[in-house]
């Protein structure tokens, strides 16, 4: 799939579009020399700031997501293919100019690594305080002896971040107690992405979003319901999730599947997870920019009761209801 | 040519970045056989940005010329290479600062901060199939180059066909880092893009300097 808009500048493009549609709700960063900054308005400088920033293979995926109320204060985009600059999330912090500090939320993918710990490093050359959150979610990612961190990130372990640490800084937490939150979370945190090979009728799980092959291939079955047992059970004994822990689960589609089907899937999976432990509440997206690829990616988060007070408020944005 | 003024460097980068935007199609085709094919669009993306920059920008020195070269990798790039790169320009900047030319030395030292801080912030080592490994060779090679005395158009020739035989050394290895590592053993035979792109940079430089000879 191609874009009709010059891929140079198709985020800054996509953010201008977006500032247009929801003037009461997000601004562009004027004098921003690249444009890829979407800030929330208004800017909330009496609390810590969350930045999401991320790439994504197909294009600038967390553009959308300071559209929401009470979720992101600035989403960072770098254009296709690339990890966002360190400069663009410099240079919006700055302008936000918080004294209470930024969280700095990035899918641990090498590039966002390294921009955001730039990012952070420059901001501590001028006075800022900042704390880096890599997301490790994926599963299959790596092998399955390999440490947690080593893992890389998904949408739907981004957006439950965002959401947790969005809703922690508007209590007023600190720096500290958000990162600390942050850091639990992520152990609690498990997702896979889900795919389908019509023609060879098989399902695909860990299948990659820069064409990274899947590393669990399942020949012998191919309705619905079987991707779904096979999804909920491999995140299942990842998390181990304890008798007082709450399971919340986002789903998000690849853009080539089916509207309905995305909804088939969530009704499957809360039936077969209520045979063993039930999902308290469910998101779901249109955001996982896999284009060639057919079906899903698949959060689970397991919520202790110190986690669970900053997921109660639904988050409306574009694309998402979180 | 003992020293070099910040004018030979400014026309020496303008040859650094006419040759990287010019290899584009090629950067692009290695790395989509291994990474996600992002490098070539990066790399084209800053240096012809950096381009435009130096072609009407003039600069009291050779600090302040390298300076606003990183930053400006860094501010237009993104992804791993804006940082890489970036980070190649501004860290061995405190070995030139109030230089008013460079000697082979201060160019060495120079090359020789960025390459550590390169491995500093990609916590990279010699073998993990990265720009590093072409990097550390050019730079060790500058270093024998100062001791040896000799010029600066044969040392740079010597650097550049270091850091060509340290990206020939990434094919025999497995990618560890970044996205090519999920490629695994199937990145044996095959150079690590950044790699390339750093024996584009030292052959440009090289260039530019025998010419000036």
């Amino acid at each position: 799939m191609g874009y009709l808009t010059n891929p140079d500048r198709l985020t800054k493009d996509c953010i201008d579009g977006m500032a247009l549609i929801y003037p009461d709700r997000v601004q562009t960063l004027k004098s921003s020399y690249n444009g890829r900054a979407l800030l929330h308005n208004p800017i909330h400088a009496n609390r810590v700031n969350i930045i999401t920033s991320a790439g994504g293979l197909g294009g600038p995926f967390a553009v959308g997501f300071p559209t929401g109320e009470d979720f992101c204060d600035v989403g960072i985009n770098g254009g296709p293919c690339a990890a966002p600059s360190a400069y663009d999330i410099y240079e919006a912090a700055k302008y936000i100019n918080s004294p209470h500090g930024y969280i700095l939320i990035y899918n641990n993918f090498m590039g966002d690594g390294l921009n955001n710990d730039l990012a952070l490093e420059l901001l501590e050359l001028e006075g800022y305080r900042g704390r880096l959150v890599p997301v490790h979610d994926d599963c299959l990612s790596v092998d399955a002896n390999a440490p947690r961190d080593e893992r890389t990130g998904l949408i739907g372990g981004s957006l439950l971040t965002t959401k947790i640490a969005s809703a922690a800084a508007k209590e007023g937490q600190s720096l500290d107690e958000i990162a600390s939150l942050l850091s639990h979370v992520g152990n609690r945190m498990s997702s896979l992405n889900v795919t389908y090979d019509f023609q060879n009728q098989t399902i695909m799980l860990g299948e990659g979003i820069s064409g990274e092959k899947a590393r669990i291939i399942h020949q012998n079955c191919f309705t619905l319901q079987d991707s779904v047992k096979l999804a909920y059970n491999y995140l299942y004994q990842d998390l181990k999730p304890c008798k007082d822990e709450n399971l919340h689960l986002v789903v998000s589609r690849t853009f080539s599947t089916l509207y309905e089907d995305l909804f088939s899937f969530v009704k499957y999976f809360h039936q077969y997870a209520s045979t063993v432990h039930p999902i308290k509440q469910t998101s779901a997206g249109h955001y996982l920019r896999m284009d060639i690829s057919y079906g899903f990616s698949v959060t689970l988060l397991c919520a202790d009761k110190s986690v669970e007070n900053y997921l109660s408020k639904r988050i409306y944005t574009e694309s998402f209801i979180l | 040519m003992h020293d070099i003024t910040t004018a030979q460097l400014k026309s020496a980068l303008l040859h650094v970045c006419d040759s990287i935007i010019q290899a584009e199609p090629m950067l692009t085709e290695l790395d989509t056989v291994i990474g996600d094919g992002d490098h070539g669009i990066g790399m084209r993306i800053g240096f012809t940005a950096l381009h435009k920059q130096l072609s009407v920008m003039t600069y009291e020195s050779p600090y302040h010329l390298l300076h606003e070269a990183g930053m400006t990798l860094i501010r237009v790039m993104g992804g791993t290479s804006g940082v890489i790169f970036g980070t190649l320009f501004i860290g061995g900047l405190s070995a030139i600062e109030s230089k008013e030319s460079l000697t082979l030395a201060d160019f060495s030292a120079y090359i020789s901060g960025g390459t550590e801080a390169i491995q500093k912030r990609g916590r990279v080592n010699r073998g993990d199939k990265t720009m590093y490994d072409a990097l550390i060779e050019a730079s060790e090679s500058l270093k024998h180059s100062v001791v040896e005395h000799l010029s600066f158009e044969s040392a740079l020739n010597e650097a550049a066909k270091a850091s060509v035989c340290g990206m020939e050394n990434t094919k025999a290895m497995i990618s560890r880092m970044g996205r090519s590592k999920n490629f695994r053993e199937k990145t044996i035979g095959h150079p690590d893009t950044g790699a390339v792109s750093v024996t584009i940079i030292f052959k440009a430089l090289a260039e530019s300097f025998t010419a000036e000879a």
